[in-house]
């Protein structure tokens, strides 16, 4: 019998090696002679750099080396613009203004490096930032998105005329003409605040120059060690063999680990190269709170227009969209929040408008769901909204909206961030809808038990909304399968890993094909060593893409496999099977020959080969999707709340999700449930608190709050499968999507909650105690 | 994050830290638990030119009936407080309290005298004691005096305490007949620092409450660093101690600065680098290990403290990747670990949570746990692997 391996709770390969204590993470490196690194950060938001006075940090014993900009020569360049914008037809502004190695005449956040710090010891190069003094002339800051546009705010670039990075308009149908046969127009500004994706561990990097083989090796947390590979050797003047670049184990990434290039990126290697000394710097979390990206800041003026029967007939939408002081990442962000707000529904109109503002602020790039949130967050609003006017009922306006199971692959008519028309390959919402209800048990909660709870006193509430997210996008990623003489597999992609579980996934795809155990094949992710073409790990690609790529490489293993057994045993391949590591006669297993023996036989040592031969038992193969895949769920949530305090407590929290062919559920749930409570941090503990200058207020994990084991509820998970037809393995992308719809629930269950207390909007994220007792108490 | 140079004192006696407290002055920080003074080094907004280390007096440790009141060293620990049968008998309220402070790892630690000088106005123990009516003994090289907690507290992080002055004694007198007691707090999560909170203490004829609430909005991620003391860097950086210590039952005996943390001496003298350090900031639990089997925060401690003592890190839960502990298969089988970074962290307070409570329950375990965090998992698979520990005995 042959064991499936595919859509089994498979425990992880990578496990034994975490839960010891051994497996290797950068800041684990100690290597021969290495130095250490500090960067001193602007303190102001915005300020000309009039001087910077290293002289004293230099005298410090144990200080071996400090760089400012003007020690960089020509090393110093901003960028790259790692995503170019999409091909829109109204992009009518994009302002290229990338981020700079340090910061030269100006500094433009708080946090953005200056001088780095090369020392015998991490205390002693954080010694010596005190010992730098930098002449700042403090300049106005532009601090509030909104007031960013102001014709007379202070420019972030000098340069430029405006604060406004980008301005770009998508289209879809004809939105005004439309208008007048609406019978309900809800219109409303919708406020989604900063946040931050908080890997447990920050960045690092740790880079040696080997002098005498003239080779480079860097360590990094990177989500893309490929492309850091090609670029740190473009950069350097070494040719791309000459560069090794190695994502080993890396504590969470989650979006911001993949911007580059970082600083620090840049810098640490090149001085690495400069000092003929191992650098290490690992970014601290006081750090981290300035110096990764942060996401979120967006401000939509959107306005929707339906029948009576709660159909939608248009929508439009206006919105700022924070970018920070740079634009390295392009507008993948704005873009999802555009293209994911249509989520589930129909909507035959569509306009949809947006300004990337430069503002003083640390740069934004995707984290966790990269605009997706936004989207979701205006457009479920608006639906529950319209159901309040025209007195549906929440969960029927959306199913009379939805795309039907017969209308995919359905077109969207507009742009995504793949730069590919947005087409969702296929879903059945209506189904995800249901199954939701029927485990949060809806119709019983509104009929039976709110009442009974409320008539006790309590606050409860019920909250219940939908989303779609656009995954598995291109270009593409590749994969090599190798098995071993020893019957065992090695496989090896170019993505990075940050916990995912692609040890054990990718170990399972391989294994079905080849019929060997899934302890037997060892995954090599991240490492451009093993590995030579790929773009990263990022928009829930991992599984579809470099899965897919996998898959293909293993399937032709396991053709070339069968091939030479068929030729050793001498019967035809279609008798053959691929069990337990052997090629075997069906019906015939005594008659067989081990994975190992194959290949050793397909990797001779002398006599000749048949032409066109490719040695060993080996195959790479490459994967790139014409367009990403939809995923699509529902989250439902039952919550009461302390009428004095306004502090919050989850009872029950359901989410159904369609990702097509599951490949390990035990898996899929555990990034579901790290997404929820992702989600919940972002919608009631978490905040990116900036003052009227741009100072970071929220700067420790004492003022900004993870939420722990006490408020991430028990969450159950229910999975519907429509695989989709866009790829072989018929997967479509569950990383982000936990996290995704979660201020929208919350909206909704509180609105519910306190519905008899005061009949108010929520149309803002993130929530707290403090600010719903304002929203709670203010006058209407 | 790492703290600027200091000397380190770790006196043995009252009158030798006394004494060292009259010799440095204004320059001298006093080291009880650290849990609150070594995070504001790491962030380098405390930059004490001396630390004079308490921890070693062990004169100043101590529950003790005298009369009918109870004495109480202050260099007790809270969990101490939280565990010891006669606080419970004479002062439910602190056994109470002590739930709502912070988490074990940092209660571990914690001392009561610390915390009552430190007078955070966010902390639970002041407004307990005021409540109880406790007293402070003080004492310099000169005399010893007593004072009304009452009196002790004068403002924010403001006490009545002389700077040549130690708090060495908490005594508590005994509750009213038939007095009752409570404690509540609002905190935005279980173990932050209350937003508000009321310690009360009702008799028959007698109420009294302790209200004490705060407004956090303390920016400590700003850049601007207090000028540093010079006081001759060079030689601090020389200020190296011995120190032996046994790690995961090997001894080590090394030389380490004073201000060299014990998470960075594990991973980087000693090579155990399953430890994480994940905030140094005692927040995020990641570099969780055993000390004298206790779990504590190894970013909130100087190596140098570890002196003598014996240490448990994660590489000391089993012999080698093929041979997992209970609790390290329990997570594989329940996959309660994403990236893995956190789970080291979780692992070393779970270890010492079932010593003490074999069979919890779930509520048990999330508060349990709640002082790590973990930003992959959700905790749902966490509490699940625990659960099947905890059945299988």
């Amino acid at each position: 019998m042959t064991t499936r391996y595919l859509g089994e709770r498979i425990t992880r390969n990578e496990d034994p090696r975490l839960l010891t204590g051994r497996a290797l993470f950068v800041d684990d490196l100690d290597l021969p002679g290495m130095l250490h690194v500090a960067f001193v950060r602007s303190i102001h938001a915005h300020a000309h750099i009039r001087a910077i006075d290293v002289s004293r940090a230099r005298e410090r014993a144990g200080v071996i080396a400090i760089y400012t900009a003007h020690d960089l020569g020509d090393y110093w360049k901003p960028g790259p613009l790692l995503v170019s914008p999409p091909p829109v037809k109204k992009l009518l502004a994009f302002h290229e203004r990338c981020q700079v190695p340090l910061a030269r005449d100006k500094v433009r956040y708080v946090g953005e490096p200056i001088a780095m710090i090369v020392a015998t010891s991490r205390y002693i190069a954080e010694d010596a930032l005190d010992d730098v003094v930098v002449d700042y002339e403090p300049l106005p800051v532009a601090a509030d998105l909104e007031l960013a546009i102001a014709p007379d705010a202070p420019r972030v670039h000098d340069d430029l005329d405006s604060n406004i990075a980008a301005h770009l308009i998508q289209e879809k149908g004809d939105v005004d003409a439309v208008w007048r046969d609406a019978a309900v127009v809800i219109a409303r500004r919708f406020r989604y605040d900063h946040g931050t994706a908080a890997p447990m561990e920050t960045r690092g990097i740790v880079a040696q120059w080997d002098a005498r083989a003239q080779h480079l090796t860097v360590w990094d947390t990177t989500q893309a060690p490929i492309p850091i590979r090609n670029g740190l050797a473009s950069r350097l003047g070494l040719s791309e063999t000459q560069v090794r670049v190695i994502a080993p184990f890396i504590g969470g990434g989650f979006g911001p680990k993949i911007m580059m290039f970082y600083p620090e990126e840049m810098l640490v290697p090149w001085a690495a190269m400069q000092l003929d000394r191992p650098l290490k710097w690992i970014e601290d979390r006081r750090e981290n709170f300035v110096a990764m990206t942060h996401e979120r800041e967006q401000i939509h003026d959107a306005t929707i227009a339906l029948t009576k029967h709660g159909k939608i007939l248009a929508i439009k939408d206006s919105f700022l969209h924070d970018s920070g002081a740079y634009i390295p990442y392009g507008l993948t962000v704005p873009i999802n929040a555009q293209c994911t707000l249509l989520g589930m529904y129909k909507v035959p109109n569509y306009y949809s408008e947006f300004k990337a503002v430069f503002t003083n602020k640390t740069i934004v790039t995707p984290y966790r769901g990269a605009g997706r949130q936004h989207g979701v967050f205006v457009m479920e609003r608006l639906l529950d909204l319209a159901a309040r006017e025209l007195n549906l009922d929440r969960t029927e306006i959306r199913r009379r909206n939805f795309i039907q199971p017969y209308e995919f692959p359905y077109n969207n008519e507009i742009i995504y961030q793949d730069f590919a028309p947005l087409r969702y390959d296929s879903g059945n919402y209506e189904a995800v809808l249901d199954r939701a209800k029927q485990m949060i048990e809806y119709d019983k909660f509104i009929a039976e038990e709110q009442p009974r709870l409320r008539a006790q006193g309590k606050r409860v509430g019920i909250g219940i909304v939908c989303y779609v997210e656009g995954t598995g996008i291109g270009p593409y990623e590749g994969a090599r399968v190798h098995v071993e003489t020893n019957s065992k597999v090695t496989a090896a992609t170019g993505v990075g890993t940050q916990g995912q579980g692609h040890y054990t996934v990718f170990a399972q795809l391989i294994a079905e094909q080849l019929g060997v155990d899934v302890r037997d094949v060892r995954v090599i992710t991240g490492d451009t060593a093993e590995f030579n073409w790929g773009t990263g790990t990022f928009a829930s690609r991992g599984a579809v893409v470099a899965g897919n790529a996998i898959n293909e490489a293993a399937k032709a293993v396991r053709e070339k496999a069968l091939k030479l057994a068929a030729e050793e045993l001498d019967v035809y391949e279609g008798d053959l099977e691929l069990v337990n590591g052997r090629v075997q006669v069906k019906g015939l297993p005594e008659k067989n020959i081990a994975l190992g023996e194959l290949a050793r036989k397909a990797n001779p040592l002398r006599g000749a080969v048949k032409p066109n031969t490719e040695p060993g038992l080996e195959a790479t193969r490459y994967f790139g999707p014409q367009s990403g895949v939809t995923s699509a769920g529902a989250h439902a949530m039952i919550i009461e709340i302390d009428p004095e305090t306004l502090q919050i407590k989850i009872l029950k929290y359901v989410v159904v999700h369609d990702c097509g062919t599951v490949i390990n559920p035990m898996i899929l749930e555990g990034q579901v449930y790290g997404g929820v409570a992702q989600g919940i941090g972002n919608a009631f503990y978490e905040k990116i608190a900036y003052d009227e200058n741009a100072q970071l207020l929220s700067g420790s994990f004492m003022d900004y709050l993870l939420p722990t084991a006490m408020e991430v509820p028990r969450v159950q998970v229910g999975h519907e499968e429509t695989p989709s037809p866009w790829n072989p393995l018929g997967v479509k992308g569950a990383g982000e999507a936990g996290a995704i719809p979660v201020g929208p629930l919350f909206a909704q269950a509180i609105e519910d909650a306190l519905r008899d207390v005061k009949n108010f909007e929520i149309l803002e994220i993130p929530l707290s105690p403090n600010r719903l007792w304002e929203l709670v108490n203010q006058k209407s | 994050m790492k703290p600027a140079p200091f000397h380190y004192f770790a006196p043995t006696t009252i009158d030798e830290t006394l004494a060292l407290i009259a010799e440095h002055g204004d320059a001298a920080k006093i080291l009880a638990g650290g849990q609150s003074l070594v995070p504001t080094m790491n962030f380098r907004l405390a930059m004490p030119a001396v630390l004079i280390d308490i921890n070693r007096v062990a004169a100043l440790a101590y529950i003790t009936a005298r009369d009918d009141d109870l004495a109480i060293g202050a260099l007790t620990r809270q969990r101490t407080l939280e565990r010891d049968a006669q606080i419970a008998r004479h002062a439910p309220l602190i056994a109470e309290t002590m739930p709502f402070i912070a988490h074990p790892q940092i209660r571990n630690r914690g001392t009561l005298g610390g915390s009552l000088a430190h007078a955070d106005p966010a902390a639970e123990l002041p407004a307990v004691m005021i409540a109880l009516n406790a007293q402070l003994k003080l004492k310099n090289q000169k005399q010893e005096r007593v004072i009304d907690a009452r009196d002790f507290f004068v403002g924010l992080f403001m006490t009545a305490l002389e700077p040549d002055e130690l708090v060495i004694e908490i005594i508590l007198p005994p509750l009213p007949a038939r007095a009752s007691c409570a404690f509540v707090e609002v905190a935005r999560r279980h173990g932050d620092f209350a937003l508000a909170g009321v310690a009360c203490v009702i008799a028959r004829d007698e109420v009294r409450s302790w209200k004490f609430e705060t407004r956090r909005e303390i920016p400590i991620s700003n850049f601007q660093r207090p000028t540093s003391i010079n006081l001759g860097d060079d030689i601090l950086m020389n200020d190296h101690h011995a120190i032996q210590l046994t790690v995961n039952g090997i001894t080590h005996q090394r030389a380490v600065e004073a201000r060299m943390l014990l998470s960075d001496f594990l991973r980087h003298d000693l090579g155990l680098t399953g430890t994480h350090v994940g905030c140094e900031h005692g927040v995020c639990g990641a570099c969780t290990i055993l000390f004298d089997g206790e779990p504590v925060r190894a970013c909130l401690m100087f190596a140098v403290q570890a002196d003598g003592h014996s240490i448990t890190t994660v590489e000391g839960l089993a012999p080698d990747e093929n041979h997992l502990s209970t609790m390290q298969s329990a997570f594989r089988d329940a996959h309660a670990l994403q990236c893995g970074f956190c789970t080291p962290g979780f692992l070393m307070t779970l270890d010492a949570f079932l010593r003490e409570n074999s069979n919890p329950t779930e509520e048990e375990i999330r508060l349990a746990i709640s002082g790590n965090l973990c930003r992959c998992t959700g905790y749902q698979n966490i509490v699940d692997a625990v659960k099947r520990v905890a059945q299988n005995g």
